[in-house]
This record gives structure tokens, sequence and C-alpha cells, in this order.
């Protein structure tokens, strides 16, 4: 229907009201002009019609030459988008809430990402970081100062030697380098008291570990049994000057040592192990029976029965019944009757040397406690007699010579 | 004018044009009694809420009514509203 033409939309329009005797050649005269005019109204002398902006001046020279007056009456904005935004106003307020949703929403911190830490867990950082205003659908103007995020959780976290703190549009990245733990935590050796530390037996220090007291020795030091490795006094040691039997002496106040004193300890060590051996095998052969049992009472009632194998060992299972999640003092009692066979192995010399190695090494742990450990191990002596080998080892260790011994008052 | 009116007559009954299209004949068309489009007219004679005459090439149309408005008016087509009761052609 209408030439709809975008540059017309583009430009204004003007709503005119023309006056005077001349109207109707005045208007042929526009037509024969080629000015597209709109929404033409006549009554007698007056005309009312609307022209685009851009024949106004062609439209004015008209108007003279017919001697017309000329009012314009209302100007609308040329804008395409005006005109249609008046057209479409929930479109408009579409466009207006999308953008505003869109800087709303992305003003607030839609993810905490926690980088970098492996003993401290996510969690009690984050708490920490929620403390401070840093939390998911926090505003973002809300969080405070970057130095003062860093300062504080680093105050509050002593397991971590930096942190680092970033905001990438919606994201916080928090990232965490951990401090590395020491070594041997100081729990471990505990306390005794009010105690020196004394060598247990003649050994050469190889290591100390004192927490408390005063050492006497130092490493390398030959010490003898019984001689005093970690004085329990705190202070100046001076005793070979001052009276110590003074208890009132305020340079000394007792601690009690605490520590480990590792020595050089040497061990001498006779194994024998017989070349022949005999040893139990299960065969895989099994027989199950039942009992049933109430409280501590058993019912058999196959006592005259034949053993089902000629060599075997029993192992008990109880089944005890249970009813809604309770415990009843009663139930079944499996019995696995496992079938043994004996069988008798001989050995060679390497074999039963290597074997008695190992139950020496095992025994001389055993002696030197955990914190030892077997530096050297060598075979003195090795003779087989009346069907055994027979060795003497030697052992050289490092284990913990000291033990405590109270202080005594008047000492 | 009358040879060229003449070919374009054979050519359009030959490839079977309506005659507005290639005769710049008046096409009129009216909706209900309150709309008039008038394509290919040749110029306004009058206009007033009564009446109007447009010139075309098969002479002057004559539309009465009343309150009759020019919707919008170029060299190419006229569109009115109001109420029409008549319409003809003056020779």
């Amino acid at each position: 229907m209408f030439q709809v033409n975008l540059s017309n939309l583009l430009k204004g329009k003007l709503h005119m009201e023309c006056r005077g005797d001349h109207v109707q050649p005045f208007l042929n005269h526009l037509v024969r002009d080629q000015i597209e005019l709109l929404d033409v109204q006549r009554d007698s002398s007056i005309i009312h019609l609307t022209i685009h902006v851009r024949d106004f001046r062609r439209f004015t020279k008209l108007v003279r030459k017919y001697r017309l007056r000329m009012r314009i009456i209302e100007k609308s904005s040329g804008l395409f988008f005006w005109i249609q935004a008046q057209k479409r106003k929930f479109f408009i307020l579409g466009i207006i809430l999308f953008f505003m949703f869109l800087i709303g929403m992305s003003s607030f911190i839609w993810r905490v990402d926690i980088k970098g830490n492996e003993t401290i867990p996510d969690e009690v950082i984050s708490s920490h970081l929620a403390r401070e205003g840093v939390f998911v659908g926090q505003l973002k103007y809300k969080i405070p100062e970057q130095d003062a995020i860093q300062h504080k959780l680093l105050a509050k976290l002593p397991d971590a030697s930096w942190i680092g703190y970033r905001i990438e549009g919606t994201r916080v990245v928090i990232m965490i380098v951990e401090k590395k733990k020491e070594e041997i935590p100081q729990e471990e050796i505990p306390s005794q008291g009010p105690v020196h530390l004394i060598a247990r037996k003649q050994a050469m220090i190889y290591d100390m570990k004192v927490l408390q007291g005063n050492p006497l020795v130092e490493v390398s030091d030959v010490v003898k049994k019984g001689q005093r490795l970690v004085s329990g006094f705190y202070g100046e040691d001076d005793a070979k000057n001052k009276d110590v039997k003074d208890a009132k002496n305020e340079y000394k106040k007792i601690v009690g040592a605490r520590g480990k004193i590792l020595g050089e300890v040497w061990y001498e060590m006779n194994i024998s192990t017989p070349l022949k051996q005999e040893k139990q095998t299960l065969t895989g052969q099994t027989k199950r029976i039942y009992y049933p049992y109430v409280g501590s009472f058993i019912l058999r009632w196959d006592f005259w029965r034949k053993p089902s194998f000629h060599q075997f060992v029993k192992m008990n299972h109880v089944h005890p019944l249970f009813l809604f999640g309770v415990r009843l003092p009663l139930g079944m009692i499996q019995e696995n009757e496992l079938e043994t066979r004996t069988l008798h192995q001989e050995m060679s010399l390497s074999q039963a040397t290597f074997q008695a190695r190992e139950q020496a090494r095992n025994e001389c742990l055993k002696a030197i406690g955990k914190d030892g450990k077997i530096i050297t191990e060598k075979v003195l002596h090795r003779s087989v007699e009346n069907g055994k080998v027979v060795l003497k080892l030697h052992f050289d260790v490092i284990e913990n010579i000291a033990i405590p011994q109270p202080i005594l008052q008047g000492e | 004018m009358g040879l060229n009116r003449q070919i374009r007559k054979v050519a359009g009954d030959w490839f079977d044009l309506p005659s507005d299209v290639i005769n710049d004949e008046p096409r009129v068309e009216m909706v209900g009694k309150s709309r008039l489009d008038v394509e290919n007219h040749q110029g306004l004679v009058l206009f007033c809420s009564e009446e109007l005459k447009l010139r075309t090439n098969r002479g002057i149309i004559h539309v009465l009514g009343k309150g009759l408005k020019i919707r919008m008016i170029n060299p190419y087509m006229i569109s009115i509203s109001g109420e029409i009761t008549k319409i003809e052609y003056d020779q």
C-alpha cells in the first residue's frame, strides 16, 4: 500500500496549517511539483497537511507564491528508532531491563576458586573468606581491598606462606602457597617430667634432638653407661663453680630434660637355624560345623563325632542374630576345620643362613626400638653343628640411648 | 502516441499483463465506503471535504463524499479516506 521508504522514516515530518484565498491552486501545484503530502484535510480556506522535512524549502516557496499564511503545528522527531520505540514500548523496556539485568548480575561474585592448597581444607579457607566478606553472592563493590584480604587471611592461616587474591569478572581466585611442614613435630617426644637424660649404654653420639634441657655432650662424643647427657636444669650451667645443693639458686630452674640422643652402638648376636624344618601348611580341605549359642552357653551335641581330618586347625566365627539393628545374645558359631599337612623341608646352607640373618635382623630391630636403624651388618662366623647353622653376627646400629633419671631433691 | 499505445496494448495482450501496468491506466481500489486508492493519477484538480477531482489519462475521476481526507498523495498514487458516496468519470 504505502511505499514505506526508510529514508522517509529517518527524516522528520511537519504538520502544517495553511490559510489563504488560493488554497486549491496551491494544493494542485504541490502535487504537480511532486511533493508528497500526508493527511490532507481542507476546510474551505484552511488546509491541514503533513510534509516531509526535506520538502520544506520548496513548500515555503509555494506558500509565498500563493500568499498563504503558514503555521507549523507539530514537529515529529525524525529518528526511526524513536518512531518505533513509541510503538513498541515493551520492547524498549525489555532492552533496558536486559542491560540492567546484565549489569546487575555481573556485579555479584558467582564463584570462589581456591587453588594451591594441599593440607588446608577448602572449607576452612572459604569460611575465613566469608568472614572477610568474600563469598558467592556478595556484591563486588562490597569486597574489601586486595591487600587487606591478603593480610588478614595470612594472619588467620598460619600454614600458608603466601596468599594471592584476584577478581576475574565474577570469579574470585585465591592462590595459596603452603608452608613446608617440619619433619618431626614436637609432640613425638613425650615429656617425662623433671628428669635428666642419661646414657643407657656405652655409645658414640650420632645425633641429638634436645627439646628441653641443657645438653652436656656433643655429636661424636663417646659416652659411658650412666653418663648424664642432658641436664634437666635450665639456665647457666656453672655447676662446677656454684653450690648445686643450693636449691634457691635463682639461676637454675628445673625444667626437665626432653629429647632424643641417638648413639651408635655395636651388637653381637648368636643365632642358629636348623637345616631340616617342619612346616604346617593348609591343604585347602575345610569342613564347616554350626552350633547355636545362647549367652555364653554353647549347644553342642556332637562330642562323639570323629574328627573330620587327621590333622587340622580350628577357626571359629561368631554370627550373632540381629533384630532391628540390635545384637541379640544368641546366634550361631561357625567352626571351620581346616586340614593341614606337615611339610618336611631341607634347606641349603645359604638358604638357612639367609633365614637366620633375617631372623637376627628382626630381633635386633625389635631390641633397638622404633628410633633405631641398622647401619651395617656383618657375619663374623658361620658353622654347621648338629644339623644347625650357627651364625655369629655383628650389627652396627643407631638407637636412642637416652633414658630418664629423676632429679632428686638435694642432689 | 497512438502507435505507441497500440504496441503497448499488443505487448500487454501477448504477455498477459494487466493494462494498468502497461498503459498507465488508472487503477482504482476501494475498500468499503471509507477508503479509496487511485494509482497512476496525473494530478489533483479539486479537493475539499465533500468533493475530489483527480486527473487521469482516461478523464477526470470525480469523488463525492463527506469528510474527505487525503491520507497520502504522491506522483504515483493517492489514498483517500472519509465517507465516499459516489465515484464517476467526467469526460
